[in-house]
């Protein structure tokens, strides 16, 4: 249940930097925070109490079922995190360009140039 | 950058690519996979890229054999996945037994290709941005 | 301070802790009809001892090659939108345009 409360907060941490900070940067910052928050979610909700990894090994063949972990969260999260990578590489690259071209990263003053 | 950083990132480079080297051909059987050994290759190129500069890197790897190897290995992956439902990977499993290296189907094959494809793209997106 | 985006917050909160409530309790492993199919059939159909890399690989191989094409989509993008010769021959800042 702390570890839902834990990621909630993570989520709000997020959504708060993205949508009040002005700073493109801590915007795409806050896009990071928020979905590492919910890959935190979804990897904790696939845990088993007491569960070991999802690698089947000569030692735990026979109880291995019974023990390991969820493995479709960590491998549909696995995915998830290599496209927040380009989302974040992507998003970087339109906040350089924004500063050459407007010469600022505040999102205010972005909005009072035009052209 | 500093004598010191420059000679450790240098010393210390072989040693980065053969941990991903190991992560993306022991994948299978542990953990890792394709992802973390490309980004451990990638993070290993963002060292050199930090110590020294860009161009004394590129000479270990280019821009336009970063983008043949790209699409090598993706036209590799299209063709092995397209043909995973077939009866390829029937006879290959055929001729595996599990805990063994050779084992797991195509998934070694796959790992390879998907970590060059991981390190191009990661290595690509550092070049461009840090040559601006 | 823009106070709408603050009241949007501030909803977005409390909606997020009352839904902790409903959620399956931390560490239960209950209803996982998928999960225990994968952890009992997928190293006698795929052979791979790693049960993650057979999912990504394997059952999902489509998902990972779409993903692949976003990562090699990302990478295009970056090294297209980042080119700053052809933005001084064409941008704004560039004291020669007309």
């Amino acid at each position: 249940m702390f570890v839902y409360i834990t990621v909630m907060l993570l989520a709000l941490v997020g959504i708060y930097a993205l949508l009040l900070k002005e700073n493109l940067i801590k915007k795409i910052i806050g896009l990071a925070i928020f979905s590492n928050s919910i890959h935190l979610f979804l990897i904790s909700l696939g845990y088993r109490k007491g569960g070991i990894a999802a690698i089947m090994q000569k030692a735990n063949v026979g109880y291995f079922s019974l023990a390991a972990v969820d493995p479709l969260p960590q491998a549909m999260v696995l995915t998830s995190i290599v496209i927040n990578l380009s989302v974040t590489a992507v998003a970087l690259s339109l906040a350089i360009h924004t500063y050459r071209k407007f010469g600022t990263l505040d999102s205010k003053k972005i909005r009072g140039l035009n052209g | 950058m500093d004598l010191i950083i420059k000679t450790v990132s240098r010393i210390l480079f072989p040693f980065i690519l053969l941990l991903g080297t190991y992560m993306a051909f022991h994948g299978h059987l542990s953990p890792g996979g394709a992802f973390p050994a490309g980004v451990i290759i990638a993070t290993g190129f963002a060292l050199l890229i930090i110590s020294y500069r860009e161009g004394d890197v590129e000479h270990r790897l280019t821009k336009d054999e970063l983008i043949d190897l790209k699409s090598v290995s993706g036209i590799i992956l299209i063709i092995l996945i397209l043909s995973l439902g077939h009866h390829i990977r029937d006879e290959v499993l055929a001729t595996q037994n599990i805990f063994s290296l050779w084992s797991g189907g195509l998934t070694p094959v796959f790992n390879i290709a998907g970590m060059f494809m991981v390190v191009t793209a990661i290595v690509v997106i550092l070049y461009t941005i840090v040559r601006e | 301070m823009n106070w709408f985006r603050a009241y949007v917050i501030g909803v977005l909160g409390i909606l997020l802790f009352v839904s902790v409530l409903y959620l399956p309790g931390f560490g239960s492993f209950q209803n996982k009809d998928v999960a225990n199919y994968y952890l009992q059939n997928a190293w006698k159909e795929t052979g791979s001892a790693n049960i993650i890399n057979s999912i990504v690989w394997d059952y999902r191989g489509y998902d990972t090659l779409g993903e692949e094409t976003v990562l090699f989509a990302a990478a295009m993008g970056v090294f297209l939108i980042i080119r700053k010769k052809e933005y001084h021959k064409y941008g704004l800042n560039n004291k020669n345009r007309k």
